[in-house]
């Protein structure tokens, strides 16, 4: 029996309708790369990670919980789940998160972080006001919820009084870069990744590049954001 | 949708090598075969919306929107999403 995709997504979206994120984390999980790489709270100037490095450990378990389930009788009970899933949060049943892989998500944001300070940009943090910003939900047509959700992530942009995002993927970039402004009035935020914020920088690698290597253009960096140059001009700078 | 000539360019470059999308379901959806799009969902919530085809399409067809365009068509008309 193939996995029902119905109820699969119905759960997904309850989730982000609900708990304002596909798969929710705690606000702990969510903010601990912050923390412990010390980012001032606030500022017209933000770093933004829309949550999706720090639901990638949630992901891979609820992957492997559904390869589990798939052919197996408990598929049976999955729209029973769903049921379940709007009264609690039946995400914290898909088995238990990689410790290992969630400290490598976080270190990469806190790199992330320390590569904008070393390129002397201003910026904070919202911590607990960094909202998911829905790209599954769009890119899965839910567009009814997904059009919902972003007004809250809007509301808490103004609430905060934010005038630029830089962005620490590419999902996150496209959706407030691109689809935010084609669905929300009065849209005016300035957003970038955080590549192209330090290409435009004076920053250079200190360290020798010797080796020869290959640059993996991402689907929706290159061919939805067109940013292919960016990587390139850093990795140039090497000495 | 109607710019797509069937060439086949899109199917030839596909990473989740789908052989139905885009040119055939394009096809059903403009003749508005309902059943046809619902009994191909799980192709259609397959893609990557990579737009990997829409590079090599000739046609210049938006195929990752006009997918995701069905998508939401199935979650209201099947799925009551």
């Amino acid at each position: 029996m193939p996995l029902p995709i119905k109820d699969v997504l119905g759960i997904l979206v309850d989730n982000l309708r609900i708990r304002n994120s596909v798969l929710p984390i705690s606000k702990k999980t969510a903010t601990r790369w912050a923390k412990k790489c010390n980012i001032p709270k606030g500022g017209d100037t933000v770093i933004y990670t829309g949550l999706m490095y720090q639901i990638v450990p949630s992901i891979t378990a609820l992957v492997k919980t559904l390869e589990k389930m798939e052919g197996s009788f408990l598929l049976k009970f999955i729209s029973l789940g769903r049921f379940a899933n709007k009264f609690i949060n039946i995400s914290k049943f898909f088995g238990r998160i990689d410790k290992k892989e969630a400290k490598q998500h976080n270190n990469t944001l806190c790199i992330i972080a320390n590569l904008l300070k070393k390129a002397d940009v201003d910026f904070g943090y919202l911590y607990e006001d960094d909202l998911y910003v829905g790209a599954l939900a769009y890119d899965l047509g839910a567009d009814d919820i997904f059009n919902k959700h972003i007004e809250k992530v809007y509301e808490v942009f103004k609430k905060n009084n934010v005038k630029k995002i830089i962005t620490t993927d590419p999902h996150t970039t496209n959706m407030l870069r691109e689809i935010f402004p084609k669905r929300l009035r009065n849209f005016d935020i300035e957003v970038k990744s955080y590549l192209e914020v330090l290409a435009e920088s004076e920053i250079k690698p200190t360290k020798q590049l010797n080796d020869e290597i290959v640059i993996h253009d991402s689907c929706v960096y290159a061919r939805h954001e067109g940013v292919i140059d960016q990587p390139r001009i850093l990795l140039n700078n090497a000495p | 949708m109607e710019k797509c000539y069937n060439c086949g360019n899109c199917i030839g470059i596909c990473p989740m090598e789908l052989d139905i999308l885009p040119r055939k379901i394009f096809r059903y959806a403009l003749l508005g075969v309902h059943n046809k799009i619902v009994e191909e969902k799980e192709m259609i919530f397959s893609c990557l919306l990579c737009k990997r085809c829409e590079e090599s399409c000739p046609s210049d067809v938006p195929i990752a929107e006009n997918i995701r365009i069905l998508r939401y068509y199935i979650n209201r008309e099947e799925f009551k999403i």
